[in-house]
């Protein structure tokens, strides 16, 4: 009976959680807890009282402890009472969890989740989360219930709350076990075990080695199955935990079961049974009378069998819990079924799908029709089969196809995410790509811009360079041209005019009594020829561009003049003209100034002192020379002695030419040329 | 007995002038003058004349490299270039080959005469350019003071370059006129050794000596 067997594993499974949430209390609390609470007034403490009732009841009165927290919640919410909101919502949600209305219990914890999001309490918050993702474990979501217990995680982490942290451990341990992920199933048990036992919660690590058991036991690893089982076992004893050590009967039982140690296997179930009796848990009590029926069922002593399953389904029915009920209907239907009773069995298979379909268990309604559909074919009554079957067939179908539908819409969420995943990764990738070349590309255009503008800079000054080199070059030629020119022609006309010069000198004095005026002319002409040649080859030498070139012929040709004459002369400021440059025709037209103010002062003044004085501004050089001969009436000299001639010669280079003489006092002149 | 002056001018008109300019004073007599210097050594050596007036540009070979030429033979009499510049390196080249002093060709007619006594009388004269050519050739960085100048000799020269006469050069570093021509004079001959040595040495790195 392959059915039944999957039947009783789900049975073994819900009875398996039902305990990792079973509170270590006896039936007389519940009681003691009801005085207290009639006792108490005040409406904040009979709201916890009463969810703490609530919790008592979830085992041994499901309706009495949905009662109990909706009570707790009025009271709290009348009283704005945030902690007893809490404990009652989450109480509510428990009570529905042990009554497997798992949405209505997500809907609850997610209420307390909000109280406990108000007050702060991190660690509750973590405790709801850890709730939801059991409650979503038990729907087969298990996504979902990873979510919600991988936050709870994090908080309980952040709360440093290890009891929280191991219970989620356990959880996820669950999850994964219905995953078939034994052996990591396994590491988280291992992990909440651990943690237990750091923080010396015996009661907790007596679970997690159940737990850690039953892995084992799924693996097949029966030897290590029973070992945990019994150490978990011990610790309970020894601490007196009795729910612990009645889950470690039934795990046992279930090994020597697999074991086919048949009474091994039943003594061990019987005392789970007495001690959840004890408890007051009489589902769980229920649910191991059902195992027990299902050894004597393997047995095949079938009537012990019935029994047992009798005894669940009175049980069942005594404290209202539905699928404990349901499954010992199909129990009794299936073993009356064996033993031919016929109708019995179609009886209590028929009360099975109807109470299986009223929790919404389809594999429990499938089995059902399965077994009716095979009764009525040993009645012979195969019409009757034939249309059952088709109703098996359907809800097979409809189960096949939800879970292919299911697995389908995993498979293709799963599938869509990696594609996602992988198309984002493609995107990402290309992105990067394009960022790269992006950048590439701009380094690129930077560089061709920069090595560009450098070839356009480079090119500039070259055509700058070679152009300045070109003009200075030119410059340089046309200037040493003329001055070979005028040096060449200067050099022969110069000899040419010494030797006139020297020729009418040589007259004469050869002709002494005669009258020598064209011949001394000639001779004063012929110097100053020689004088003014000179002069324009001095300047137009580009070696004489300097003003300090200047003052040095200047000195020179004052001291020609004026030492001869015993005329004391003085330079001043003409070290302030140093670096200062003249261009040749200013430089002929300055000297020449001057040198017609000295000769003048030579020849007229009748002084014995000349000053000649610079003075250089920011964009203009003042010449003065001044004597202290006789001096002269402007308005008398003005046609001559080359007078006329330095002003015009100050108006072409654009300077101010004043004079000024005062008669027996002197002679001054000023002449301001501007320079760049 | 009058001083033998030999002349080489290639201007003849200008150098029969001045051959007649020297005829005028009774101590001075021409004794040779020719338009080149081609022969000069060889008519130096035979004339041996007193003082010798040799114009700096002539066709053929300049003043300079007859001057050179002449004091190559040993010969050590008196060389007063004639030129029509005084600020072309023509005449500090020609007082490094070994000539004695120089006269501007505008001032033959008023200064001959003082110009030749000037040089027969030891002293010399010197224009600021030549001064700071002098000065340039000192600062060029390979040969630091290579004419071995004293101090003062330096301060005349920089104060030469200036444009300052001898007068007042003299004023200025309160000593007479005649000191100043001394000095000037040692600066001669210190040029005129250093090109020497300067030419035996480059002689001997030629392997011609």
């Amino acid at each position: 009976m392959p059915i039944f067997d999957l039947m009783c594993i789900k049975a073994k499974v819900f009875s398996l959680f039902l305990v990792m949430f079973a509170v270590n209390t006896f039936a007389q609390k519940a009681d003691s807890l009801e005085t207290v609470l009639r006792k108490s007034k005040a409406d904040s403490s009979k709201s916890i009282l009463l969810s703490l009732l609530s919790n008592e009841l979830t085992k041994t009165n499901p309706a009495k402890a949905l009662e109990s927290a909706r009570a707790g919640l009025i009271l709290a919410k009348h009283a704005s009472f945030e902690k007893g909101m809490f404990e009652n919502y989450f109480s509510l949600a428990s009570a529905f969890q042990g009554q497997a209305s798992f949405d209505s219990a997500i809907v609850y914890f997610h209420h307390a989740y909000a109280n406990a999001q108000r007050m702060g309490d991190i660690s509750g918050q973590a405790e709801v989360y850890s709730g939801i993702g059991h409650s979503f474990m038990r729907k087969s979501q298990m996504d979902s219930s990873r979510y919600y217990l991988e936050k709870g995680l994090a908080l309980a982490k952040q709360a440093n709350n290890f009891r929280i942290e191991a219970g989620i451990y356990n959880n996820y341990g669950n999850v994964l076990l219905e995953e078939s992920s034994y052996q990591k199933a396994l590491d988280y048990f291992v992990m909440a075990a651990k943690l237990y036992e750091t923080i010396s919660d015996d009661y907790g690590q007596c679970l997690a080695l159940s737990n850690i058991g039953n892995i084992e036991y799924r693996l097949g690893n029966y030897k290590q199955a029973v070992d945990y089982a019994q150490q978990s076992m011990t610790i309970a004893r020894n601490r007196k935990f009795t729910s612990p050590v009645g889950y470690a009967h039934k795990l046992l039982g279930r090994i020597y079961k697999k074991q086919k140690k048949y009474d091994s296997a039943i003594a061990e179930y019987d005392q789970g049974q007495k001690i959840y009796l004890s408890l007051g848990d009489t589902r769980s009590a229920g649910e191991i009378l059902q195992n027990i029926g299902n050894v004597y069922f393997d047995k095949k002593q079938y009537q012990d069998a019935l029994n047992n399953y009798q005894q669940s389904l009175i049980l069942g029915k005594n404290i209202g819990v539905k699928p404990l009920v349901a499954y010992a209907y199909s129990a009794i239907g299936q073993t009356y079924a064996i033993l031919k009773k016929n109708n019995e069995a179609l009886l209590y298979l028929d009360s099975s799908r109807v109470a299986a379909k009223a929790i919404g268990n389809k594999y429990l309604v499938m089995d059902s029709y399965h077994a009716m559909s095979s009764v009525y074919e040993a009645k012979c009554d195969y019409k009757k089969a034939l249309a059952i079957h088709q109703r098996f067939v359907e809800i097979k179908d409809s189960i096949t196809q939800s879970e292919n539908r299911q697995l389908a819409e995993d498979t293709q969420a799963k599938y869509e995410l990696e594609k996602k995943e992988a198309k984002i990764v493609l995107l990402e990738k290309d992105q990067e790509l394009k960022t790269l070349a992006l950048a590439r590309q701009r380094a690129i255009q930077i560089g061709g811009a920069v090595a560009l503008l450098l070839i356009i800079v480079i090119a500039f000054l070259l055509i700058n360079r070679y152009r300045v080199i070109n003009k200075v070059k030119r410059q340089t030629e046309m200037e040493q041209m003329r001055n070979t020119i005028a040096r060449d022609l200067h050099d022969d006309i110069g000899s040419t005019l010494s030797t006139i010069n020297i020729i009418s000198n040589l007259a004469m004095r050869e002709n002494t009594n005669g009258n020598n005026l064209h011949l001394s002319r000639i001779a004063e002409q012929s110097t100053r020829i020689m004088e003014s040649m000179t002069d324009m080859v001095w300047s137009i030498n580009p070696i004489n561009d300097s003003m300090e070139k200047v003052v040095v012929k200047m000195k020179v040709f004052a001291s020609e003049i004026l030492e001869s004459k015993n005329i004391g002369f003085r330079f001043s400021g003409e070290e302030s003209l140093n670096g200062l440059l003249l261009d040749a025709e200013k430089r002929k037209n300055l000297f020449l100034i001057f040198k017609e103010a000295i000769n003048n002062t030579a020849k007229y003044s009748g002084a014995t002192e000349v000053g000649v004085t610079f003075k250089k501004f920011e964009r203009r050089l003042v010449m003065t020379i001044a004597d202290n001969g006789h001096g002269f009436d402007n308005q008398n000299v003005k046609e001559g002695n080359g007078l006329k001639n330095m002003d015009a010669r100050a108006k072409a280079m654009q300077a101010n030419f004043k004079l000024s003489s005062v008669e027996r006092l002197g002679t001054r002149i000023e002449l301001e040329l501007p320079i760049t | 007995m009058a001083l033998s002056v030999l002349l080489y001018e290639d201007n003849d008109l200008l150098r029969e002038s001045i051959g007649s300019i020297v005829q005028l004073d009774k101590r001075y007599a021409v004794v040779g003058s020719f338009n080149n210097v081609l022969m000069a050594e060889a008519q130096v050596t035979e004339i041996k004349p007193d003082i010798i007036l040799m114009d700096i540009d002539m066709p053929g070979r300049t003043g300079i490299e007859a001057v050179k030429r002449i004091r190559a033979t040993g010969i050590d009499i008196p060389i007063l270039m004639l030129t029509v510049f005084d600020d072309t390196s023509h005449v500090f080249d020609a007082i490094c080959a070994g000539a004695s002093g120089y006269l501007l060709k505008k001032h033959l007619s008023t200064k001959l005469f003082d110009a030749v006594d000037e040089v027969l009388n030891g002293g010399a004269p010197m224009s600021p350019s030549i001064a700071h050519m002098v000065i340039a050739s000192m600062q060029k960085p390979a040969s630091t003071n290579p004419y071995k100048l004293t101090p003062r000799e330096k301060e005349i020269l920089s104060s030469l370059a200036k444009g300052n006469s001898y007068k007042m050069i003299a004023i200025e570093f309160e000593v007479t006129m005649d000191t100043v021509r001394a000095h000037i004079k040692k600066i001669y001959v210190k040029l005129q050794v250093h090109s020497q040595t300067e030419a035996v040495a480059k002689a001997l790195n030629e392997k011609l000596v």
